[in-house]
């Protein structure tokens, strides 16, 4: 969800930092009418990700009788909780959350530290400025706005 | 880290470091970083390589045998096979899934209701595990699809298209390509809003369409992340695995049966030393991809 919101914050920072004179214009691009076409095809394709989401979840809630009657959009009626109290009680599930978040929490913190400690060393010694995927974006960057810290780093 | 090591070595970095001394402390910290690495991924390489020269069958005696296993590679129709079904599939995957997340992306940075849901939405199949969805769309395929063809009177939907040896890759791809668009399309959206207004504004001014402003300004200025979205994909449809295990499990026959799966299943079967051999070549095979796409992607710099 971040990952959404930071270009979002990024490109907002940038229209502040433009002069006043043009934000006039900017804001009033941004009060443009709301695409109507784009947002129904949006939600079109939205219910693609929607639908087999709502199947596994009415599907943990069948009956094991209705399962099997080959219908994925029909509604569980019952309503049965029995799916999950056999999954939880077959798989040891709060074994099995335990141990997944442990190794996640290994993972992690161990990833965060060592990844720290090398990166800084290599920022600081073995920077280089021919990799090819880095400098495609720096470029790109530094020729169409302000140099990023990345982009002055290489250059 | 592997290519960024090779890289540096070259030219003016190496000057720059024979002349500047590097301080003791920071190969200190490189330390824990290589070491695990040297023990995670380039030990277990070099020993899996030693033994694609051997007759091991994972456990007990083995004797060296040189390249047999290579030779034999080259005249298994079976990994031909599957090699070919892999980058079929990956070339297939690549471009559904970054049209897709393109426009998607353009249509979730423009003007629209509910910007914030929709984003939402389409990130979701980010987060389920690839064995999970695979399961899902295993019984929309073989249950609801054949339904719905059996109603609309389309004759190639009313049997499984996982039953159907020459179909069962689209029903791979499609499934890939439901988990594999989030991400595709969460580097778009960076790289559609780093794009800055003013330029549609001139291009507005000039006279230039939406579909032209699309084609000529903001296709050219995110061509990087195109080149990313394109070396990353592929790279990761080559190593499929789960999907098309919770799909066809390489089935019909060994149609759907990509190269990690074959070297997979050899460990079982016995064959260790054999897909050790498949497991090296594939690996000489992504790592000279890699470096075409890299230099690819170096010259189309130049260029811009």
């Amino acid at each position: 969800m971040t990952a959404v919101n930071q270009p979002a914050l990024a490109f907002e920072q940038a229209e502040l930092s433009v002069p006043s004179r043009r934000r006039a214009g900017i804001r009033r691009v941004g009060t443009e009418r709301i695409n109507w076409s784009a947002t129904t095809v949006l939600i079109l394709c939205a219910v693609t990700v929607l639908l087999p989401l709502y199947v596994s979840i009415t599907m943990a809630l069948k009956t094991g009788a209705q399962v099997v009657d080959g219908n994925a959009f029909s509604f569980p009626t019952p309503i049965s909780f029995d799916g999950f109290v056999q999954a939880w009680t077959l798989t040891k599930f709060p074994v099995g959350l335990a141990i997944s978040f442990l190794v996640t929490a290994g993972t992690v913190a161990a990833t965060i530290v060592l990844a720290a400690f090398a990166s800084y060393a290599i920022a600081r010694n073995w920077t280089a400025n021919s990799s090819g995927i880095r400098s495609s974006i720096c470029s790109r960057r530094c020729s169409s706005r302000s140099p990023s810290s990345l982009c002055r780093r290489s250059s | 880290m592997t290519t960024t090591t090779t890289i540096v070595t070259g030219g003016k970095a190496a000057a720059r470091r024979s002349t500047r001394r590097v301080e003791p402390i920071y190969y200190l910290f490189l330390l824990p970083t290589l070491a695990l690495f040297t023990l995670a991924i380039t030990l277990p390489g070099i020993v899996g390589i030693f033994f694609s020269f051997t007759d091991s069958i994972g456990i007990g005696q083995w004797n060296f045998v040189g390249l047999t296993n290579y030779i034999a590679l080259f005249s298994d129709p079976a990994i031909l096979q599957a090699y070919l079904f892999t980058f079929g599939f990956s070339v297939a995957t690549v471009i559904v899934v970054n049209i897709a997340a393109f426009l998607l992306a353009v249509g979730l940075t423009a003007q629209i209701r509910f910007k914030k849901a929709l984003r939402t939405v389409f990130v979701i199949p980010m987060v389920i595990s690839g064995i999970i969805i695979a399961y899902v769309f295993n019984f929309l395929f073989s249950n609801s699809l054949p339904q719905a063809g059996t109603a609309l009177g389309i004759p190639w939907l009313e049997t499984s298209l996982l039953a159907n040896p020459d179909l069962a890759w689209l029903a791979i791809v499609i499934v890939t390509a439901w988990q594999a668009i989030p991400g595709t399309l969460l580097i778009y959206i960076a790289g559609l809003l780093s794009v800055p207004g003013d330029v549609y504004e001139a291009a507005g001014l000039d006279g230039a369409s939406k579909t032209q402003q699309l084609l000529r300004i903001t296709l050219p200025l995110v061509a990087g992340y195109v080149v990313i979205n394109v070396i990353l994909g592929f790279k990761g449809f080559l190593n499929a695995y789960d999907i098309i295990v919770g799909l066809t499990n390489g089935g019909p026959g060994t149609s759907t049966r990509s190269v990690a799966m074959s070297i997979i299943l050899g460990f079982n079967g016995g064959d260790y030393a054999y897909q050790m051999a498949n497991a090296a070549l594939f690996f000489v095979v992504a790592v000279a991809i890699s470096l075409l796409q890299l230099s690819l992607t170096r010259g189309r710099n130049t260029l811009s």
